[in-house]
């Protein structure tokens, strides 16, 4: 018997067996189940169903006024912008004085740091992940994979 | 419902091979039914409608689930050692020898499915129970034509080694 056939033959003989096996019998409380959550279902309120269930009317008002409050949103901080920007508050003066000591600061203690301590933090940085996600993979095969 | 329960669970089942999950992919599969009972109330093929959702549901499950943990369990390649695995966790499956000769050995092949590795019993399950070619199972796994077939080979191999065993020979087996 050559190869092949030897393989036809197994997978006939396979294919008969499987398809020879009788229906699994559902469980028991199956159909109570899915009743349950139909009448959990029916049981809600038009609007805490999800979009698509939604009534057409309501959906295309829904959609309008969405639209609506975006342009308006637009709207009212593109004029904010304007009215802000011809003075700024003396708080938004501070606030980008402050931030720019603190870029300067960074900036100046950055340039002090020898660039092989940075290579080297950046080393233990991605040492730790890895050894983080070697330890998470041992843990999932020695407790969960086994099981 | 009850008409359809057993074969939307069973479908369920064999795809994801685990009891709780196929009960809730068959839950969701009548609530889908439920939903588009209008069309399917009238339709003489309401039962391949449930079937086909209940595999599409089962394979996107056990699909997502394979992504999720690729890493972890396939890193490395464990075709020997699972062939080993397999024959040990039915060693303890007795042989069908009484009057309940039937039950037993749907259960020695219910359990021998069980025990084969996911990635050879999932293109299996796949091919002779859904009717599946070896394009279309490669396609839905994501894995090449030439693994699909070798992992549908190993097992089949390894389940024919196990029913052997306990007296299931091609004679014995009366074509369906």
């Amino acid at each position: 018997m050559s190869h092949h056939d030897a393989d036809r033959q197994l997978e006939e003989f396979v294919h008969r067996v499987l398809r020879n096996q009788p229906m699994r019998q559902a469980p028991a409380q199956l159909a109570d189940r899915v009743l349950a959550r139909i009448e959990q279902r029916t049981a809600k309120a038009w609007w805490q169903a999800g979009f698509n269930a939604w009534p057409m009317p309501a959906r295309v008002l829904f959609v309008t006024i969405s639209i609506a409050i975006c342009a308006l949103a637009l709207e009212v901080s593109a004029t904010l912008f304007e009215v802000l920007s011809a003075q700024v508050p003396l708080t938004l003066a501070r606030s980008i004085a402050l931030w720019q000591a603190m870029s300067t600061a960074v900036e100046s203690l950055a340039k002090g740091i020898p660039v092989q301590w940075i290579y080297a933090v950046g080393g233990i940085i991605a040492a730790l992940y890895a050894s983080f996600f070697a330890l998470s993979a041992a843990a999932y095969r020695t407790l969960y994979q086994n099981r | 419902m009850r008409a359809h329960q057993n074969l939307v669970f069973t479908t369920a089942v064999r795809i994801v091979a685990n009891d709780a999950q196929a009960e809730d992919i068959a839950q969701e599969v009548f609530i889908k039914a439920y939903e588009n009972f209008d069309s399917l109330r009238a339709s003489e093929t309401a039962g391949a409608w449930l079937r086909t959702v209940a595999r599409n549901l089962s394979l996107n499950y056990a699909t997502r689930y394979r992504r999720r943990w690729r890493f972890f369990s396939e890193v490395h390649d464990r075709n020997e050692d699972d062939d080993l695995d397999f024959e040990a966790t039915l060693e303890g499956v007795e042989s069908p020898s009484s009057d309940a000769a039937q039950f037993r050995q749907s259960e020695v092949i219910e359990e021998a499915l069980r025990a084969l590795p996911e990635k050879q019993r999932l293109p299996l399950v796949l091919f002779h129970f859904e009717d599946m070619s070896y394009e279309e199972i490669a396609q839905h796994l994501g894995v090449s034509l030439a693994k699909v077939k070798v992992d549908i080979h190993r097992a089949r191999a390894a389940l024919a080694r196990v029913l052997a065993r306990h007296g299931i020979t091609p004679d014995e087996v009366t074509p369906s």
